[in-house]
């Protein structure tokens, strides 16, 4: 472990992954040794498990959803002094082995995104939420002035930089992917992509599952989308 | 507007304008939201006299009726004072979220602190029973 590695810390936002968890702090903590699990007020014992894996635990009081987690992370992260977060899934469909490529990226940016998409492997995906990650993706892309391949990762590596936007009060909580990337960069931070794998969800658990989320996602990010689009370009150094 | 369904307009915006001034006095509801509700209150306690007003008025404002005219009215004033309490809501959503997040990690750092025994724990009796604390506190 070098001294770069003892600033980095990793977020995993949990809710109700109790089975999971332990494996991927397990898997990530053979790379970043310091985890950080928020615990979004889960039912089950994901929090105990997380902290028997050997990762620092915080719970939320009340259910907060994916970006009040993960923002709960980036606030702890600035506040202890890390230089660098990577933040991933706790279902164990992100590939920890990927988190190096990332925190390489970090070199010339300061957001790098765990792309799906990039490489011969692409990922996956149900033909309609592929159509969406596309077309939203093109949006962000056209309005951050940078290449995004996937505008929907959760899997991402963070600057200090990038951290600070993170905390600051126009960062979003209730959308937190295309808007975000798009805010970000207008904001001053440079986006760069990373392949990644992405391993088969086991669980059978999706965020956008059913008719209605997925509607009243596409609503809820356009509308992001086009505030994002209204917020003042920053000139870059 | 006859004179019976005058009455009857301003019987039910008494009523509602009583009901919007006991839970205000209740303190139910806060005084800064009681306003909107009390003046609404008012407004629909003098419609009577605003369904004359719109009587003289449609025709000049190219309305078909004075209904219409108040209809257009009334939605466009409950359209706008919701989106005044929605902003409001959201403000109160944004805090309670900060919030959680601080208690979050402020219970961490309780947790982290009490398991390096910097701190002790708290004395029980405090919070079972708060009446006693304040004896305590009085005593010293």
């Amino acid at each position: 472990m070098n001294g770069t590695e003892c600033k980095t810390l990793a977020i995993i936002p949990a809710w109700q992954e109790e089975k999971a968890i332990a494996d991927v702090v397990a898997g990530v903590r053979r790379y970043i040794p310091n985890v950080l699990v928020v615990d979004d007020c889960s039912a089950d014992r994901t929090g105990e498990v997380a902290k028997a894996a050997g990762a620092q635990v915080v719970r939320h009081p009340i259910n907060l959803g994916y970006g009040g987690a993960v923002l709960t992370g980036f606030l702890f992260a600035e506040r202890q002094g890390y230089e660098k977060v990577v933040y991933l899934d706790a279902d164990g469909q992100h590939d920890p082995a990927d988190i190096p490529r990332l925190l390489a990226g970090l070199k010339s940016a300061d957001i790098c995104i765990g792309s799906r998409f990039m490489g011969e492997a692409g990922y996956k995906m149900p033909f309609l939420r592929l159509l969406g990650n596309q077309l939203f993706g093109k949006i962000a892309q056209k309005l951050a002035g940078c290449k995004i391949t996937d505008c929907t990762s959760g899997f991402r590596a963070v600057s200090k930089k990038g951290m600070q936007f993170y905390n600051s009060p126009q960062c979003p909580d209730d959308v937190f992917d295309a808007d975000m990337l798009v805010l970000a960069a207008r904001s001053g931070c440079e986006i760069t992509n990373a392949q990644v794998t992405m391993r088969a969800n086991t669980t059978g658990k999706s965020m956008h599952g059913g008719i209605v989320k997925p509607l009243l996602y596409i609503a809820r990010m356009m509308v992001g989308l086009l505030c994002a689009a209204t917020h003042t370009r920053k000139s870059k150094p | 507007m006859t004179l019976t369904h005058a009455i009857l307009a301003m019987c039910l915006a008494l009523f509602f304008l009583i009901f919007a001034l006991r839970i205000t006095i209740s303190g139910h509801l806060r005084i800064h939201y009681a306003l909107v509700w009390l003046g609404i209150g008012v407004l629909a306690f003098t419609s009577p006299f605003l369904y004359d007003l719109a009587s003289l008025l449609h025709e000049k404002l190219g309305f078909p009726t004075a209904s219409t005219q108040l209809l257009m009215g009334a939605i466009f004033l409950l359209y706008l004072i919701c989106l005044i309490l929605t902003k409001s809501v959201s403000h109160s959503q944004r805090e309670r979220i900060r919030m959680a997040r601080e208690i979050a990690l402020l219970e961490k750092e309780l947790k982290d602190l009490k398991a390096s025994g910097a701190v002790d724990e708290p004395d029980k009796r405090c919070g079972l029973d708060p009446a006693h604390c304040r004896s305590d506190i009085r005593n010293t």
